[in-house]
């Protein structure tokens, strides 16, 4: 255990479902993404390091508290910001008093300061113009970054955020990546989404969970680098590969064990993930 | 006028929700490159956190602020609008009649106001689990204990809205209503705080409702439930001295302060410990331990003395001034002298209201010949003796001595007309009518009487033409509801009944100068006060056209009260 924030052994179910089985990783300073398909446990990963579910065993460390007592959560939750999957918000209220109630809740003591820190966050999500407006009236984009700001109360040490991305335009995800960009020498951050490139743009660590279970720690570099030499493109579908698709360009861009003559290309974290993912099914389904 | 009114609350509702209800409609706000200055991480413990209390107040004025603006509490704001321009503006006259008996409506005036703060004090305990937000509010440092506690404390503003309305009302009465009058009394600072307890209960109900059952209409069954129970508990005992309608939050009031002597202490206390239970009940949702037990047990222990306090037999001086008030009124009562011929007594808290009433009486007074008198219009009690508590009863002789055949009894004077009634019921005493239906609420029948024409000319001395007129024989209504000068729908039956042609008598005697009147009648007072005089004598002698024949009526029973 040498993380910020470390599970070692630990497992999550809902009722005969095994959402996260047995798991041990270390979470350190920086930008760690998680990967994973639909369903292969990274919510419920995060939802317990954010102390909104308890593990029903194994064990967590955050920051040397422990979430499975009252007063390690409530150390935890002092450090914690965290943006959920699908953030409610109270439609009457404007950006303003929702990141302030918030705040509050947050334990914010002095009222001058408190107000200075949302207007503050929602600043550095660009809604200043529009934080006295009422959510209700907000774009889904605003709402999404509405629900960043209030994850950014405090500067925290931990940052669990939840596909912080969906929702966002191609540009905001720019302005996203650059926020985070600065959050590497400061805090550990958890960083959950199914965008690849969000990875390999932001992410120093990435951890891949499928069904469950931890399938590869290590850097953006080196999950596409399990890809090197197994991607290529060629004019038509190869049978033999293990996923193609076709690309933009109208080449289709394969990943498996190339033939002989194919026309290798640079792999990306993407590929590699994807060849990750592949072969776990396989490792599971057994050869066919 | 007033179903205008009553149509604001539920405008106003109507928008809050149309405004809940609009859509996105805010141009997409650019993003722009944040400026790294302003982005920090991992500084999380470089700052003061607050304290529990701290973070109490200001989840504390964030939901009061957000109460003030629930459609719901808006509604109630607007029930005490209607009740301040029914009583303070509109009918200024029907106001109450002491100030001490203003402070026992206080928690009538606020019970409107306190069932819109339930409904929306569950609303808001329920907000975050509604929209969603109870994961993002789960996972910060703040309990949710303290978060109940916060909810609670939103209840500064109804407390500080209802002070505003309970001031802003009394200096409204006190410019527009003549009738208010005495003081207030030491009880009624006991009745203020219950009816401001009220509001914090109306918070902590719909807070302790909302942690419990998240159901939109769980405080809708609870205020049904709560109206029933109070209703069950004012029935208590039949017509009967029933103690346990201090159980209500808002008791039934029976008699008038003078007659009575409440344990309005112990009733605020009550409305405390109940305070207490419900906020109990909140806490427990997230907390079970020693100190909210202990709390639950202080609540139900204050409780249990306040129960005592509110059914126990009033102290023995009390009852005995009571009794003696009820029996021999005109030992604690002031008097004052119209013409040295009639008096008008009150009970002393009511001093002030004695100089309108002879004021209102005067005209009368004056217009009745010399041989009248010497009458007393006298404040009696006049409820049902199984209606005072045993320990007053106790003390009452056996039998209830009959009061003088000169004495004009009443018992309240609630509205300006119930000051002015009092020459009515004078006129007709004066003239041998009587002023209540017998013991079968039958009328007395007056067709074709002199003395029935003679009793509403002088009931109506001192107004105006028209309003004498309007008052004494407003010819097209059922003569049964009409001119006995009582408030005759109060029991659907007057004391007098007259035929048309009376009325139409009546009507030209009226007409007549005054003094012609009074002359006509001083001459031979005995012989128009006979019942065996025509009405046509009396138009004769005043030099006017009969109306006769007259009607037949056959006098048709009312109901009581």
């Amino acid at each position: 255990m040498n993380g910020d924030v470390s599970a070692h052994g630990v497992t999550k179910a809902f009722g005969p479902l095994v959402a996260v089985d047995g798991i041990d990783v270390d979470f350190e300073p920086g930008v760690t993404g998680l990967l994973g398909p639909n369903g292969a446990g990274k919510t419920t990963l995060m939802r317990m390091v954010a102390t909104v579910v308890a593990a029903d065993s194994g064990r967590l460390d955050v920051f040397g508290h422990d979430p499975s007592t009252g007063a390690g959560r409530l150390e935890i939750r002092r450090q914690l910001g965290y943006l959920p999957q699908e953030p409610g918000f109270h439609r009457n209220f404007s950006a303003f008093d929702f990141v302030d109630y918030v705040a509050i809740l947050k334990e914010w003591g002095d009222r001058s300061a408190r107000h200075d820190e949302v207007r503050r966050v929602l600043t550095v999500v660009g809604l200043a113009s529009v934080m006295h407006k009422r959510i209700g009236r907000l774009s889904g984009g605003m709402r999404r970054r509405v629900a960043i700001a209030q994850a950014l109360l405090g500067s925290p040490r931990l940052l669990v955020l939840d596909e912080p991305t969906a929702g966002l335009d191609p540009e905001q995800r720019l302005r996203f990546r650059e926020l985070l960009g600065t959050a590497a020498d400061g805090a550990t951050v958890l960083l959950s989404t199914h965008q690849t490139d969000d990875v390999a743009a932001l992410c120093n660590r990435v951890v891949v969970l499928l069904a469950g279970r931890i399938r590869f720690v290590g850097s953006p570099g080196d999950l596409a680098q399990r890809a090197d030499e197994r991607v290529w493109t060629a004019s038509t579908r190869d049978a033999r590969a293990e996923v193609a698709w076709v690309t933009g360009d109208g080449a289709v861009r394969h990943i498996g064990t190339p033939p002989v003559d194919a026309q290798l290309v640079v792999p990306t974290v993407e590929d590699g993930y994807l060849l990750l993912a592949r072969e776990a099914d396989v490792a599971v389904v057994g050869p066919s | 006028m007033i179903v205008l009114v009553a149509l604001v609350p539920i405008a106003v509702a109507a928008l809050f929700v149309a405004r809940s209800q609009s859509r996105p409609n805010v141009a997409d706000a650019g993003w722009s490159s944040p400026d790294h200055a302003d982005v920090t991480f991992g500084t999380s413990a470089d700052r003061r956190q607050a304290t529990s209390p701290e973070t109490i107040r200001a989840i504390g004025r964030v939901e009061g602020r957000l109460l003030f603006w629930s459609p719901w509490f808006s509604i109630g704001l607007g029930f005490l609008a209607l009740i301040v321009l029914m009583y303070a503006i509109l009918y200024p006259d029907d106001s109450v009649q002491t100030w001490a008996e203003y402070a026992e409506l206080s928690p009538w005036f606020l019970h409107p106001l306190v069932g819109m703060v339930i409904l929306a004090s569950h609303r808001a305990a329920t907000r975050s689990t509604r929209d969603g937000a109870e994961e993002v509010f789960g996972v910060c440092p703040t309990r949710p204990e303290i978060r109940t506690v916060g909810h609670l404390a939103a209840s500064w503003l109804p407390v500080v809205v209802s002070v505003v309305f309970l001031i802003g009302f009394a200096l409204l009465l006190v410019i527009r209503s003549p009738d208010v009058h005495g003081s207030f009394f030491a009880d009624s600072a006991a009745d203020f705080i219950g009816a401001l307890l009220l509001c914090v209960g109306g918070v902590a109900l719909g807070v302790a409702l909302g942690r419990w059952i998240q159901f939109a209409l769980a405080p809708v069954l609870v205020i049904v439930a709560i109206l029933f129970l109070s209703s069950g508990l004012s029935s208590i005992g039949g017509s009967g001295w029933n103690p346990y309608v201090q159980f209500s939050t808002a008791p039934t009031i029976e008699a008038s302060s003078e007659f009575a002597d409440r344990p309005a202490w112990s009733h605020a206390l009550w409305i405390l410990a109940l305070v207490m239970l419900v906020a109990v009940v909140a806490m427990l949702r997230h907390r079970r331990d020693k100190p909210i037990f202990l709390v639950g047990a202080a609540a139900i222990a204050l409780a249990m003395i306040a129960a005592f306090g509110v059914t126990r037999e009033m102290p023995s001086a009390s009852a005995a001034a009571i009794a003696d008030r009820v029996a021999r009124p005109e030992v604690s009562q002031d008097c004052v002298d119209i013409d040295d011929r009639v008096d008008v007594c009150v009970f002393s808290v009511h001093a002030a209201v004695a100089d309108r009433i002879a004021a209102a009486v005067a005209p009368v007074v004056l217009a009745l010949p010399d041989e009248v008198g010497p009458m007393t219009i006298r404040q009696v009690y006049d409820g049902r003796i199984e209606k005072l508590p045993p320990e007053v009863r106790r003390l009452l002789p056996r039998p209830f001595p009959s009061r003088p055949a000169n004495e004009i009894p009443f018992s309240g004077f609630s509205t300006a007309y119930g000051l002015a009634g009092q020459g009515a019921d004078l006129a007709f005493t004066a003239v041998g009518l009587p002023t209540r239906p017998d013991d079968a609420f039958m009328p007395l029948v007056v067709a074709g009487e002199a003395r029935g024409v003679v009793a509403l000319w002088l009931s109506v001395r001192g107004l105006d033409l028209d309003d004498q007129l309007q008052e004494a024989t407003s010819g097209e209504r059922d003569p049964y509801m009409d001119g006995s000068g009582d408030d005759v729908e109060l029991c659907e039956v007057p004391s007098v009944v007259w035929s048309r042609q009376d009325l139409e008598a009546a009507r030209a005697v009226i007409q007549l100068p005054e003094a012609t009147v009074v002359r006509a009648l001083g001459t031979d007072w005995s012989r128009w006060i006979d019942p065996a005089t025509g009405t046509d004598e009396l138009l004769a002698h005043l030099e006017l056209p009969s109306v006769g024949p007259f009607d037949q009526l056959t006098p048709r029973p009312g109901r009581p009260c």
